[in-house]
């Protein structure tokens, strides 16, 4: 959130962080077609144009699983943090009344008006 | 094509005797108390956890047209028919980073269907009603494309009817196989489908891995497919250098040529944007009981993408077997017929056929809930009950399928894909440059209908215009902000 100081919720924004990249990279890197659309180095008799997409989807669904487990990890460490915040008000800002959970729990900030 | 075998046939009715029985079965599966109400026979209860979304998803977003069309357009020579392939990468991090969040307010407002999230968010049942009105539109269409699939798949097998028959006695098959969809949708929502999910998936994962390890043993390895593609794509461009070159007609190659790379990035991005404005992929997304679930999905669900890349290979793979057809939407399926004994010729066809009633239901469903919701809760009947809201859900997913119907047997389903692009053009018309957009559209599809190039440009076409809707919608989903306060935190785990 952007109203949200470095540092707080528990220490998780660096692994937010790193869970944005880890998503980031499989949306970008296939659709940098003119890096992969050519037929040599073979592999298996497939061209590379081929097995390098194949190739792709394990690295994709390998990244975006370890996005899952840190951010759940993170989830539960940002619950814990604003469950102890709300019992000591003043302590932390808590989250903005009417927040969604989905929204509290994400990092993405700047994008709320 | 026109012999029957009785074997195939007999394998073909077995399974699909087996996923009738199974979804009328669905509406005791995971008993509730009742049906009677939409987050029962709309949404499976909420409760769908990993395993079983895994395969519901699965069945939203791998429709038997994919299975058809993507090795299609391979084995026409259009290589750009891969990009579903990085489609299907890129479309799980967007999954990932938006749809639990979408999730959690859906499930914090009790949020059935996509219109009535854009009516929380915007506070305006006329929005809602444009976004359900589209939605319902461009879902019948959609749900005519899986019938597509099944009627190839009849044709193959040689039960379509004879030649010279009339339209009715050639699409009797048709009309039976859609007839019992419509009645198991109607007595058990999504359970019926999430159910049948399992067969389909089990079923096409064994005929794809037997497939792609059998035919290339056989025919002479990867190497030699891929040759023989190749000098069959050579043969034909010498053949035809001159019409390529006045741009009567497209190269053929494997690899897309320099000109095409950001076409193929386009539709990978674009087609991955606008995967969740479908209704149907957000009642899969929201039948699941937390936003883990999702998730971890996420990870998960790109198993199919392999599937889906391998299917894709099948058309070169017909290619070097030497499958001759004119529709290339029945390569893949002739190819099984010539190549396999008559009982795995049946399974795989059994295969694409159930393979194309899963999404078939979800999408009916998803349409009926978007009437329910958006169309006679907020203007016909605003103290609606649970009961008459499951009840009127249920009719009207009668009503879409014989929308459904009535296109594949009014349009000729030659141009089965312009049924897709009907439905990008009218979803489209929501947002506010629809009257721009929609020029294009309506320009590719009388382009395509002539034939030719069609695949290609008309897919393109398509992508395009549902890439500018999606981005649309994507960035007035984003900055979020709950008009309510939500009823409680805690409901949303």
């Amino acid at each position: 959130m952007a109203d949200t100081p470095p540092g707080s919720r528990g220490g998780t924004r660096r692994t937010w962080i790193i869970v944005s990249v880890l998503l980031a990279i499989p949306i970008v890197v296939p659709l940098l077609v003119n890096t992969y659309a050519q037929e040599g180095p073979e592999l298996f008799g497939f061209p590379f144009f081929y097995w390098y997409q194949f190739f792709m989807i394990v690295v994709a669904s390998t990244l975006t699983f370890t996005a899952f487990v840190l951010s759940q990890k993170a989830t539960a460490k940002d619950r814990k943090h604003r469950t102890a915040a709300r019992r000591s008000p003043g302590d932390s800002p808590s989250d903005p009344p009417g927040d969604s959970p989905g929204e509290s729990r994400s990092h993405r900030g700047g994008t709320k008006s | 094509m026109t012999d029957v075998d009785p074997v195939a046939l007999g394998v073909f009715l077995f399974f699909f005797l087996l996923v009738t029985v199974l979804g009328f079965m669905a509406a005791r599966w995971r008993r509730a108390e009742s049906l009677d109400s939409l987050d029962e026979w709309g949404l499976g209860g909420r409760g769908f956890g990993t395993f079983i979304a895994w395969f519901l998803i699965g069945g939203d977003i791998y429709t038997a047209y994919t299975f058809i069309a993507v090795p299609a357009l391979l084995y026409a020579g259009s290589v750009i028919g891969f990009f579903a392939v990085p489609y299907t990468i890129v479309v799980y991090p967007i999954i990932f980073i938006f749809l639990p969040r979408l999730w959690s307010v859906s499930h914090v407002h009790g949020y059935v269907t996509p219109a009535d999230f854009v009516r929380g968010r915007f506070d305006s049942r006329s929005l809602a009603l444009a976004v359900a009105v589209t939605g319902i539109l461009a879902t019948m269409p959609y749900i005519a494309l899986q019938l597509v699939g099944i009627q190839v798949v009849l044709e193959v097998m040689g039960i379509g009817g004879a030649e010279d028959a009339s339209w009715f006695v050639k699409d009797i098959p048709l009309f039976i196989a859609f007839a019992v969809l419509a009645a198991y949708t109607y007595a058990s929502g999504l359970r019926a489908p999430a159910l049948i999910a399992f067969v389909k998936d089990t079923l096409i994962y064994l005929v794809i891995i037997v497939a792609v390890i059998y035919l290339p043993l056989k025919l002479g390895g990867w190497d030699f497919i891929f040759n023989a593609t190749k000098e069959s794509f050579d043969a034909y461009n010498t053949e035809n250098a001159d019409a390529i070159a006045a741009g009567d007609a497209a190269g053929k190659g494997i690899i897309p040529p320099p000109a095409a790379h950001w076409a193929y990035a386009s539709l990978a991005f674009g087609s991955a944007l606008a995967l969740f404005m479908y209704p149907h992929s957000l009642t899969g997304v929201l039948s699941t009981k937390s936003r883990e679930v999702i998730r971890r999905n996420a990870s998960l669900l790109p198993a199919y993408s392999f599937l889906l890349g391998l299917l894709a290979l099948l058309g070169f793979i017909a290619i070097a077997a030497g499958i001759s057809v004119d529709n290339p939407q029945e390569a893949v399926p002739q190819l099984f017929e010539e190549q396999f004994p008559g009982w795995f010729a049946g399974v795989a066809f059994a295969a694409i056929a159930i393979g194309a009633l899963v999404p078939a239901a979800i999408m009916s469903i998803a349409a009926a809930n978007l009437w329910t919701r958006n169309v006679y809760k907020a203007f016909i009947n605003q103290n609606a009950t649970p009961a008459q809201e499951a009840k009127q859900s249920k009719l009207m997913s009668l009503v879409v399928k014989f929308g459904a119907l009535a296109f594949v047997l009014w349009l000729p389903t030659t141009y089965a894909i312009n049924l897709q692009l009907l439905g990008g053009v009218w979803i489209l018309q929501t947002f506010r440059r629809s009257s721009s957009a929609s020029t294009p559209a309506g320009s590719t599809a009388t382009r395509c209908s002539r034939g030719g190039r069609s695949a290609w440009s008309t897919e393109r076409g398509f992508r395009t215009f549902s890439r500018r809707w999606a981005t649309r919608a994507a960035t007035s989903v984003v900055p979020w902000r709950p008009c309510r306060p939500p009823t409680s935190r805690c409901t949303s785990r």
